[in-house]
């Protein structure tokens, strides 16, 4: 299928009955657990995953990728209305959006955000359309080695990049490789690790892991943790007001549309890279922006240039990440890897086919993207107010209301039980992780790309012997991951004599 | 006053610490276990089906072994049993309500395989909203009440998904095979 034909086709089936209505209901269900503090982009996804399983691709990609594209937008909504990131990605907001809500000037931050939130996803989106060329003659040089090789570049970046400790990380992530290898191998029909249960045949399922080490960890932290989900409400504003000042926002971000470009583009070239992800983007982008910036002093004390650079940034990576997800099957962060899951079970498979033959699937994610943080947009100008006493559920509520859903997801997702058994194990697995520190991302991305790393080892053996990792391109991608980890080795050690 | 409530938070910050340090001990034990135990069923297996797992035992193993190395290095083994026998005794609040919640989350589990889904949930949101959480009659009702009638229509009416209908309902339909 050609670029053009993917467009038309892509933007026919997003705007569809079938499609549409999904896309709705997947934006506003993101936002609403953006805003909620300590439930983020992945909890959004791993909720939604049970259901594809009766979807058509095109809706499910657009229902679960629409949820995950506003998550950052309320998150943003929440850091300038109560001090509290609803997600990590939103942390550099809290710099100026805060200060701004105290000038009295809330809406007009709501509004820059919001509008950058758009714009920033927009030209991700846009970034990805225009890298699909490159991407289509860049994976047919991939083969099995190169794959094999490019799953522990990628798991080597997130261990490394990633705000965990980089040995816990590793550690984390070979987990993830391991527990992907329960089950009978399809090439030699051997038991691994089954213990004789019949259930563990096909390997651990997708679904149960994901609701487990996200959704159920995060009920227990809000268990342990009790009482309401955001400590201090800091007054919500006044409906008429709020309008007035959000439309004022929202020129301020059309009028600084150079600095969104620049932000944007930040975004979406640290989205390429695995392992990064939204916060340090949104940090990098807020640098940005001070240092461009005619009025440096004020950043800080609210100033709107540094709402619009982290916010732009944070949904430019999106387009980015997708990239790298969909054209070589590697995962740069949790949500793409909950992402890649939900893929396979729609029955699409990334690599070559996605970027050549199902061009149309791809210019779905890119418009879900687009349309999704529109819809987001629009919802949270009209909703500020009542979308925010979101936060004031308290967790004596909310967390017996998201155990139902997320047993009921477990078990509806293949009807059996023993789903329930594995989410509470992996729940346990998953608040473990939290608490000490280990990367729950880099866990689910083994995970998910322990399939490949299988199926890619074994070609690759088979195809170019031993050895395969001689070759020039599996070389350099080699070179590249220890390099990088003996750089941060020396340089943590350097720290250390430094002290 | 303010002198005392700061030495009296930063105690509770390192005894946090010491509580972390202790329980990522015993958890990388273990793992180092499970992983060595995986390392000798790998052997037994046929070598295409085992290679992959050597690929990933041999790194895994050798970097649990590191951080085990440096968790050791940061806090002594004493304290640390000290605080594991603590936290078995119920002693550590947080390790307490874990384990609390994980019960809840098994008993539910047991409801939902006794009474099916929809009262196994109902039950378990109860007692979780009204005794746990200590909230009004009213809203312990009416909260499960409202859950249940919405997974009902989600996943049975929009999504012909049958849930779990509960081993009692099955005993009373006739079905008698275990």
């Amino acid at each position: 299928m050609g670029i053009l034909d993917g467009l038309v086709s892509g933007f026919a089936q997003s705007i569809s009955f079938e499609v549409l209505p999904f896309l709705i209901v997947g934006s506003i269900f993101g936002m609403i657990i953006g805003i909620i503090p300590g439930l983020s982009g992945h909890f959004a996804m791993a909720m939604l995953i049970p259901f594809l399983y009766k979807m058509d691709p095109a809706p499910g990609i657009a229902f679960l990728l629409a949820a995950h594209a506003t998550v950052a937008q309320g998150g943003g909504l929440t850091a300038i209305l109560f001090s509290t990131p609803g997600t990590g990605q939103n942390a550099a907001t809290l710099l100026d959006g805060p200060p701004m809500r105290e000038q009295g000037k809330a809406g007009v931050a709501v509004g820059a955000a919001m509008t950058s939130c758009f714009l920033g996803a927009t030209f991700g989106a846009i970034a990805l359309a225009l890298l699909l060329p490159v991407l289509q003659q860049v994976v047919l040089f991939f083969g099995p080695p190169e794959i094999f090789i490019l799953s522990f570049l990628a798991l080597t970046f997130i261990a490394v990049l990633g705000k965990e400790d980089m040995t816990r990380s590793l550690i984390a992530g070979l987990l993830g490789l391991l527990v992907s290898m329960i089950g009978i191998d399809n090439v030699t029909n051997q038991e691994r690790f089954t213990f004789g249960l019949l259930e563990l045949y096909d390997g651990l399922p997708l679904v149960p892991v994901i609701l487990g080490l996200f959704a159920v960890a995060e009920m227990f932290d809000l268990f342990v943790k009790g009482g309401s989900l955001v400590d201090k409400q800091h007054g919500t504003l006044s409906a008429g007001q709020t309008q007035k000042q959000i439309f004022e926002g929202i020129g301020i971000a059309f009028k600084k549309w150079w600095l969104v470009l620049r932000c944007s583009a930040i975004g979406t070239t640290i989205g390429i890279i695995p392992g990064l992800g939204s916060a340090p983007a949104a940090f990098i982008a807020y640098a940005h922006a001070k240092q461009t910036s005619k009025s440096k002093e004020t950043f800080g004390k609210g100033n709107i240039e540094g709402v619009i650079g982290a916010e732009a940034a944070n949904d430019a990576v999106e387009g980015g990440a997708l990239a790298s997800t969909v054209a070589f099957g590697i995962p740069g962060s949790s949500s793409m890897a909950i992402l890649l899951g939900g893929l396979f079970i729609l029955g699409l498979e990334t690599g070559v086919d996605m970027v050549t033959t199902e061009v149309d699937i791809v210019f779905v994610m890119i418009f879900t993207v687009i349309f999704g943080n529109l819809i987001g947009t629009i919802f949270g100008m009209f909703l500020v107010n009542p979308i925010a006493r979101a936060t004031s559920i308290r967790s004596s509520i909310m967390v017996p209301i998201l155990i139902a859903v997320v047993v009921t997801g477990a078990f509806a997702a293949q009807g059996s039980l023993f789903d329930i058994v594995v989410t509470l194990i992996f729940g346990v697995i998953g608040y473990l992780m939290k608490i000490l520190n280990y990367s729950r991302a880099a866990m689910l991305i083994g995970y998910v790309l322990g399939h490949a790393v299988e199926k890619n080892l074994y070609l690759a053996t088979q195809l170019k012997g031993t050895f395969f990792f001689l070759s020039p391109i599996p070389l350099t991608l080699c070179l590249i991951s220890l390099g990088f980890i003996a750089y941060n080795v020396y340089g943590m050690i350097a720290d250390r004599e430094r002290q | 006053m303010a002198k005392n409530l700061k030495t009296k938070s930063a105690a509770n910050a390192d005894d946090k610490v010491v509580n972390r340090s202790a329980l990522e001990q015993a958890a990388l034990l273990l793992t180092a276990g499970f992983t060595l135990a995986a390392l000798i069923a790998a052997i037994g297996y046929d070598f295409s089906s085992s290679r992959p797992l050597f690929v990933i035992l041999v790194p895994l193993i050798f970097l649990v072994l590191v951080q085990i190395y440096r968790t050791m290095k940061q806090g002594d083994i004493e304290t640390s049993l000290n605080v594991i026998k603590a936290a078995l005794g119920g002693q550590i609040v947080d390790f307490a309500v874990s384990v609390k919640f994980f019960m809840l989350l098994m008993a539910l589990l047991i409801c939902i395989y006794v009474l099916g889904h929809y009262a196994g949930l109902m039950l378990a949101m109860f007692y979780l909203i009204r005794v746990h959480g200590g909230e009004s009659m009213k809203m312990s009702l009416i909260v499960p009440i409202i859950t249940a009638l919405a997974l009902f229509a989600l996943f049975e009416l929009v999504f012909s998904i049958e849930l779990f209908q509960g081993q009692l309902y099955r005993y009373f339909a006739g079905y008698r095979i275990w």
